[in-house]
């Protein structure tokens, strides 16, 4: 569904071409919302829309992300958002597809009127593909607000898929029963009987349509035609206990009382967890007394309060079993990963003493959104750990790379001044021209745990040599000192010897630490004045930016003392030369000051990043800590309703029990002839 | 909604580069928007109310904790935000970012399942696809499948892929593409699509 929204506006859309890597990060979000991962969609989205890559329309942008925040389980931000967006000019479908899965979620939430509030702000045409979801939306929510003939309305002119033709004529016989529309309601439930299928799914359907259909006839007091669809439902289906019942109750009405022991003494032989079960327990001695049978009759009676008395004792020992955090757990993630329907719920409850009784509770919806919140809190909680240990590896990283590791843009622009316009491009290394890196979705930590694998997520931590190989020495974290007649190091670091003939090729420099650490205080490259004339530094380039070549002589002498300069007699060549030296050097400064300009901000941006992490450590921390406490909250929850439901079960027997052991003493006094 | 203690931790971030303080006033002033219609909207839109007459008491605690979980996703959305722009701030210089892109054709008869990278003779990165990302692939989904750094200069890329076709055919292909990386970001896009009636599988790598 989310692919339409994704595609459809581009169409018309109103802003210009996208490029083909804003399609491909449209794309990227797409990826992980078809999987389901919408905390990656969601991050690559927002990060998009930031950096304005995003290929759609703003509104449709932001009612994808308001869609995909829906999905994540943000129902409230999303309504607020949505009936904030909607209200611009977004596509028909899309606003009404918006608005069904707002009502959609709400729905499942449990917050039906806002839940209907949404649906009845669809206007006009509703997308093809989700007007049957859309219709029967619209009657379950009818029907949870108790408008059943509404329901039965919306549903009779039910258009949509033939998966769910079933459902519909199903919810609508169901809706027609509760306002004693019977004829109807036969009609449409005797629809589902005729659909075909063979899935579990469709025959579980048709148990509950064929029960649905019994109870129906039996309301209007067609006994025969009821007990014809009871017989229908397959002996080992979950509605097979009901029907039993009340194919024996049936078969009493029509004053065949011997006939009904047949399905309630199958029935007293199954689980006695079902209420079903437990009835028959008192139902079948009733029979045995009506036919005088007052032996058979108190036998049954005995086995009954002894049953009933040990069902308590299991109720009771479940109750103590859930506040086990294993069997609590259990209920609540086995739930979670199952499916929603009762069939589904039925058929995995895991086997813990408190599971048999706790078939209907689990596959309510209540608990099927808090087992999902309690998972959703889980997996959030894993996750703030991973981040928690993604940032102390960044904060490493951070701490072990120096920054001159990272590219400055203005020793960019330096090296780009002395490269060769049209010079050949510098041979791949073996090692370390192409940097290894994290795996693709390093961005996002939710998704990282199955693509990292714990590694180091950092490409810094592999030093990032320049190009251009440097010598050791300039490696030193040794201040570079000026040395008698010699030039300051710092001066020629960063060009090696070799250097001083062939430019550095690369457009990128990667500087050494001596060369950004420790440079002089004044920020400028200068001598004394006394011995300006004295030292001069003959730069590896010229302003133009092409080599200077002086003749390694030269150099040698230039370096020499006041005495060994040369004289009058050397005339104008070591005029120009000095020239030469001195605009060479005016343009070295200019240069060493772009670094330097680059450099103080890398400083500091080091240990802003530092902070930055730390800041962010702390928020995961305190986020981690409060999912800690409402995943408490949430077991709590969880076992306060299986708790209720077991002391509902249980005062449901002991009301059982208390009535066997009245009909046996009347039992008793019957046969006493009292 | 906007969380004034966020806005205060970046608001201290001011050695950033000027970009980046420009992009969080940017975001500021676009989460003060968001922030001022959302409580437009919510005079306007009645409270969400969970109390209906037909809902049995056990729901109220159940609202309760809804809203809590609702909070925490929030946040935790924002920290996955930040954390993810913190990384490709620390991880990658944008000068030099690699990145490679797999995208299926609607429709295409082939199904990746297994793609590997080489450059330069060095192995690059690997992937087995899923069931569900092979799924997303094919309705338009794209996957980020690299993220790293090339230096400038000449690279020799090559692609190997395996996978499926349609009738179930296993199909295995190699490709080869040069290109020269020059200032700023490279992306690569693998895109796999339909039959070429030649060669069988029309797949291309597009370097830009």
């Amino acid at each position: 569904m989310l692919a339409l929204v994704v595609t459809a506006p581009l169409a018309d859309s109103d802003v210009g071409q996208p490029s083909r890597l804003q399609e491909l990060l449209a794309g990227e979000v797409l990826f992980h919302a078809h999987q389901k991962d919408y905390l990656s969609a969601i991050t690559h989205l927002q990060l998009a829309r930031e950096q304005g890559m995003t290929s759609r329309r703003p509104i449709d942008s932001d009612v994808l992300l308001t869609r995909l925040k829906l999905a994540f389980g943000l129902h409230e931000e999303a309504r607020l958002a949505l009936h904030a967006q909607l209200s611009q000019k977004a596509p028909e479908s899309v606003r009404n597809r918006a608005w069904y899965e707002l009502a959609k979620s709400l729905f499942h939430k449990g917050y039906l009127e806002a839940a209907m509030n949404a649906l009845d702000s669809i206007q006009g045409k509703v997308p093809e593909d989700i007007l049957g979801d859309h219709q029967l939306l619209h009657a379950h929510l009818l029907m949870a607000l108790h408008r059943d003939g509404d329901a039965a309305t919306v549903l009779e002119t039910w258009k949509g898929p033939v998966a769910l033709k079933g459902y519909a004529h199903y919810n609508r016989g169901i809706a027609l029963v509760r306002v004693e529309k019977y004829q109807d309601a036969i009609d449409s439930l005797t629809e589902v009987l005729s659909l075909r299928g063979k899935k579990e799914e469709s025959l579980a359907l048709k148990d509950k349509a064929n029960l649905s259909l019994g109870y129906a006839y039996l309301r209007s007091d067609n006994l025969e035609q009821a007990q014809a669809h009871f017989k229908q439902i397959r002996l080992q289906s979950p509605f097979s206990n009901r029907a039993l019942l009340a194919m024996g109750w049936i078969a009493k009405e029509q004053g065949r009382g011997r006939d009904a022991l047949a399905p309630w003494t199958e029935l007293s032989n199954r689980t006695l967890a079902d209420p079903a079960v437990q009835e028959s327990m008192l139902a079948v001695p009733f029979v045995h007394r009506e036919l005088r049978s007052f032996g058979a009759a108190a036998q049954h009676y005995v086995e009954a309060v002894i049953a009933l008395s040990q069902e308590i004792h299991r109720l009771d020992g479940a109750v103590n079993s859930l506040q086990e955090a294993g069997a609590l757990n259990s209920l609540l993630s086995e739930q979670s990963q199952s499916g929603t329907g009762p069939v589904s719920a039925l058929g995995s409850a895991p086997n813990y003493p408190a599971s048999r009784y706790l078939g209907s509770l689990l596959a309510s919806r209540i608990f099927l959104e808090t087992s999902r919140g309690h998972s959703d809190l889980l997996s959030m909680s894993e996750n703030l750990e991973y981040g928690l240990k993604n940032i102390d590896r960044l904060t490493e990283s951070v701490r072990a790379t120096p920054a001159p590791k990272r590219q400055l843009s203005t020793v960019s622009d330096f090296g780009r001044s002395g490269s060769k316009p049209n010079g050949p491009a510098p041979r791949p290394r073996a090692a370390g021209n192409v940097t290894r890196s994290a795996p693709p979705s390093v961005n996002t930590w939710a998704a990282d745990s199955r693509s990292l694998g714990g590694t180091v997520p950092s490409s810094r931590g592999i030093p990032f040599l320049p190009e251009v190989g440097l010598p050791p020495e300039r490696a030193v974290e040794t201040p570079p000192r000026s040395g008698g007649s010699s030039f300051p190091q710092s001066e020629v670091i960063g060009f090696p010897e070799s250097e001083v003939i062939s430019l550095p090729e690369s457009e990128v420099i990667w500087l050494p630490k001596s060369e950004w650490i420790r440079r002089p205080d004044t920020g400028r490259f200068r001598f004394p004045k006394s011995d300006y004339r004295d030292s001069p530094y003959l730069d590896a380039m010229s302003r133009d930016g092409s080599r200077l070549k002086p003749p390694r002589r030269s150099t040698t002498r230039y370096r020499g003392s006041r005495a060994a300069l040369p004289t009058a007699a050397d005339g104008e060549a070591t005029g120009k030369a000095l020239e030469d030296l001195a605009s060479n050097m005016g343009h070295a400064t200019e240069r060493m000051d772009k670094v330097v300009r680059g450099l103080g901000p890398e400083e500091t941006r080091g240990r802003g990043l530092e902070h930055r992490l730390a800041v962010l450590r702390e928020r995961i921390l305190r986020l981690h800590d409060r999912v800690a406490t409402v995943i408490v909250l949430y077991e709590d929850y969880a076992r306060t309703l299986a708790v209720d439901e077991l002391q509902r079960r249980q005062s449901h027997v002991e009301h059982y029990l208390e009535q066997a052991r009245l009909e046996l003493a009347k039992t008793y006094d019957l046969a006493a002839g009292r | 909604m906007y969380c004034a203690a966020q806005a205060e931790d970046k608001a201290n971030f001011g050695w950033l580069g000027s970009s980046f303080r420009a992009r969080i006033r940017r975001m500021a002033i676009a989460r003060l928007a968001l922030s001022v219609s959302a409580w437009c909207v919510m005079l306007i839109v009645p409270e969400l109310s969970p109390a209906t007459a037909e809902q049995p008491n056990s729901y109220h605690g159940y609202f309760r904790l809804d809203r809590e979980i609702q909070t925490l996703k929030k946040e935790f959305l924002d920290i996955n935000r930040d954390l993810s722009l913190l990384e490709e701030e620390l991880l990658y210089a944008p000068d030099q970012k690699l990145l490679v892109f797999v995208t299926v054709t609607r429709d295409s008869p082939f199904s990746p399942s297994h793609v590997k990278i080489v450059m330069d003779g060095e192995m690059l990165i690997h992937h087995l696809y899923t069931g569900g990302e092979i799924n997303a692939l094919r309705q338009g989904g794209v996957h980020r499948l690299y993220v790293g750094e090339v230096a400038r200069g000449d690279h020799a890329l090559q692609v190997y892929l395996t996978g499926t076709e349609i009738e179930g055919r296993d199909f295995q292909r190699k490709k080869t593409k040069n290109f020269f990386r020059r200032t700023g970001p490279t992306y690569v896009e693998l895109r796999i699509g339909e039959k070429a009636s030649t060669e069988g599988l029309e797949f291309s790598i597009d370097v830009w």
